[in-house]
């Protein structure tokens, strides 16, 4: 059965990593003032940059250009890292035993076993690369607006209609997590004792069944009020003039610095 | 199962962006002019409903818990074109809004829990429904998120970035998740059971469009 | 001289796909500039019959006319007849509320320039300006229903049916919102609103249908309202002013709070 203090406590958090990043996407700061769909080319690219190289300086190089991004855009850097910081660690423990496993010359011998130095480079290469690709990714969770996102995947030529299933994604989440949270606190005041494995199985299965069933009916709805105000299939919108402003260019001159770094790196 | 940016090499980075490209390509295309225009946005919708429902906590024992990912429930109850759609906006959600897998990966990302895990579990429960309704959203299920999570070994198992091999990653995740999965595939029965029982003539889609 | 039919309907009848029965020979006719309410208890078909009116759901069975006409294309129906749905969460679909107040005009490609002005009027006079930029899941409910009620004014209709508008609202936003729509009708839009909360109806409307799956009577508000038998016998709770007027005798019972210090203080100096 579903269980209810830890299904609340990952919405929460949910709710409450997402607030935290939007917070700052509404305030002024030097990223959240780039051209969209220049920021998320340009991240797209760092990324790229990233995963195609081995070199260790440039990695790092690339993690310290996002904090300094993250503290030019106005970014706490205590309420930045931890909200990432569980996918290197996450990737650390995953490589560490390739200190022993890639064959070199060995540091010291730990448990009977060799640490040889190319191994402990592979990890933190790989650690670092993993932690500098999540940090340039959470530059854009914390400095645009989704709506703004939305937009530029527009721009940039994804279709439009597979743009508005995202947006419609991104709008009912939060209606249908409150709507969950108060099925289960629901369900969780009228059962009263233990009631066995099979059953609590069986209830859960009719929680996500009742829950499912009433998202069809909100989508339902929704097309109404779509077709209440003219909608017949295709969605129109009214185009927006962005501007690229002096704030766009520092930052594309910034990535150019980074590309110039990577392909030095390369020679 | 979301993949992390850093774990795979470009060029299988690339080579899934193209497969789950065309697949979503063919997908739109064969729901184009079958759809009735008000239900496009109902696919929408039921992503954020699968979204919201992933968060839900399975308590395994030994003190873990697991989460769902529900690919085979949108594609048994939207029908596997628009059921692949949803799952799609969904991880793209995930990875633009909520930092969940990398941006890299998204490609992957979206053939292992959107395309192999919704077109697996719904062709699986259209193979098997007519012997046994229960037994077929149970497999579903869970050869569905299976099959997905192997995709997902093999991704990183070719990817020399990511040191072990073929060998090691692709049984790691096929017990890891094959085991994980019985869950899926039992929340995937329960789930769609009642949604049937509740709504036997339940049409989300028009027929041809469910396949 | 009769004011020109705006909607008319004859024997109206709607079945869902599931065969219950929504809404049965129901005759309605709507004029330019009235203000009507339709008023119910719960399941008695009156969303049912209010998307009907605006033309979002087929009827089964019936006829029916808009503006004079046997047939009206999409656009002009779309464009003058605009519908409030009860739930607000449905009305706001997009990730903003100005997206949602662009949302309409964009479909029917009303230019850019002229959405402006409707935008900034419409959030000036709702009150709107703060939250435009907000995704809507963050409103509270009675902003969600402002929002939502601008949404759909952004097509400046000329007939508006709203369903239980003030459901969720708190006192100051629905005597702002009934305000505003007064203001709106003076202004020429047509009104309809259904209810089942009654007080609200003697401030909104002039005219009256009592609905339960077929129409049981229509009249001026005074006459429905006051009439607490049927009111009574159609599951509705008769408005705590008029039942106070009843019992005290008062030669014509008061609708709202207004009329009754009127009426008071009248007996009062009589005595």
């Amino acid at each position: 059965m579903v269980e209810l203090a830890g299904t609340i406590k990952v919405i929460s958090k949910l709710l409450r990593d997402f607030l935290v990043a939007e917070e700052y996407a509404y305030r002024e700061g030097f990223l959240q003032g780039v051209d969209q769909k220049v920021k998320l080319m340009a991240i797209l690219l760092l990324i790229v940059l990233a995963v195609s190289t081995q070199n260790i300086f440039f990695l790092l190089l690339l993690f310290l250009f996002s904090l300094a991004m993250v503290l030019l855009s106005n970014i706490s850097l205590k309420l930045y890292l931890p909200r990432f910081g569980f996918i290197p660690l996450f990737a650390f423990i995953i490589v560490l035993p390739w200190i022993f496993l890639i064959p070199g010359q060995p540091v010291f011998t730990l448990l009977g076993l060799n640490v040889t130095m190319p191994g402990i480079m592979y990890v933190i290469t790989f650690t670092l690369r993993v932690t500098a690709c999540v940090s340039c990714i959470s530059l854009l969770l914390f400095t645009t607006r989704v709506s703004d996102l939305l937009h530029t995947l527009k721009s940039l030529r994804i279709p439009d209609p597979l743009v508005d299933m995202f947006g419609l994604v991104y709008r009912y989440l939060f209606t249908f997590l409150s709507e969950l949270e108060r099925m289960l606190l629901g369900r969780e005041c009228r059962v009263i004792s233990d009631q066995g494995v099979i059953k609590n199985w069986r209830d859960g299965g009719k929680v996500v069944g009742n829950f499912l069933s009433r998202t069809f009916s909100r989508g339902e709805n929704v097309c109404k009020a779509m077709r209440a105000r003219g909608y017949d299939g295709s969605l129109k919108t009214y185009s927006r003039n962005d501007k690229i402003g002096i704030k766009s260019i520092v930052f594309i001159a910034f990535v150019m610095i980074m590309v110039g770094i990577w392909l030095v790196t390369r020679l | 199962m979301h993949i992390p940016d850093g774990f795979l090499d470009l060029w299988v980075c690339a080579v899934m962006y193209i497969i789950s490209a065309a697949v979503i390509g063919y997908s739109a295309k064969k729901l184009k002019g079958k759809l009735e225009a008000p239900q496009v946005p109902l696919i929408g919708i039921v992503g954020a409903g699968i979204f919201a429902a992933q968060m839900l906590n399975w308590p395994i024992p030994g003190g873990t818990s697991a989460h769902f990912v529900g690919g085979a429930i949108a594609g048994i109850l939207l029908g596997p074109y628009a059921g692949c759609l949803s799952m799609v906006s969904v991880l793209t959600i995930q990875c633009l809004v909520f930092g969940d897998g990398g941006i890299t990966a998204l490609g992957a990302n979206i053939f292992n829990m959107a395309i192999v895990d919704v077109f697996v579990g719904y062709g699986i429960f259209k193979a098997l429904r007519r012997y046994n309704q229960d037994v077929s959203l149970f497999l579903a299920g869970w050869i569905g998120i299976w099959l997905g999570a192997i995709a997902a070994g093999v991704e990183i198992g070719v990817s020399s970035i990511f040191a072990y091999g073929l060998m090691t990653t692709v049984p790691v995740m096929g017990i890891w998740h094959g085991a994980l999965g019985i869950i899926e595939g039992i929340i995937t029965m329960l789930a769609v059971r009642y949604v049937l029982i509740k709504q036997p003539d339940f049409v989300p889609l028009p027929k041809e469009v469910r396949g | 001289m009769a004011r020109d039919k705006v909607i008319e309907a004859r024997n109206l009848k709607y079945r869902y796909p599931d065969g219950t029965m929504g809404i049965e020979k129901v005759d309605f006719a709507l004029c330019r500039g009235e203000k009507v309410a339709i008023i119910g208890p719960n399941g008695s078909g009156k969303s049912t019959l209010l998307e009907v009116l605006a033309g979002l759901i087929e009827p089964t069975e019936g006829y029916m006319k808009f503006f004079g006409k046997e047939s009206i294309d999409q656009y002009e129906l779309r464009r003058r007849v605009g519908i409030m749905l009860q739930n607000p969460d449905d009305v706001l679909f997009n990730p903003t509320v100005r997206e949602d107040l662009e949302f309409g005009p964009a479909q029917l490609q009303i230019p850019k320039e002229e959405f402006n002005k409707i935008l900034e009027e419409i959030s000036q006079l709702l009150d709107l300006k703060p939250y435009l930029n907000k995704p809507p899941f963050r409103l509270s409910k009675g902003e969600k229903q402002k929002a939502a009620l601008g949404s759909v004014l952004a097509l400046k209709p000329d007939i508006l049916l709203l369903d239980e508008p003030f459901s969720a609202v708190d006192i100051g936003t629905k005597q702002s919102m009934i305000k505003y729509l007064n203001r709106l009708n003076e202004g020429g839009v047509t009104i309809v609103v259904t209810a089942h909360d009654l007080i609200t109806v003697p401030l909104l409307a002039d005219r009256v249908y009592l609905l339960n799956k077929r129409v049981i009577a229509e009249g001026s508000t005074r006459d429905i309202l006051t009439n607490a038998e049927l009111l009574k016998n159609n599951g509705l709770e008769v408005p705590p002013l008029v039942e106070l007027g009843i019992r005290l005798g008062i030669n014509l019972v008061p609708l709202t709070v207004d009329e009754a210090v009127r009426r008071l203080q009248e007996e009062f100096d009589k005595s």
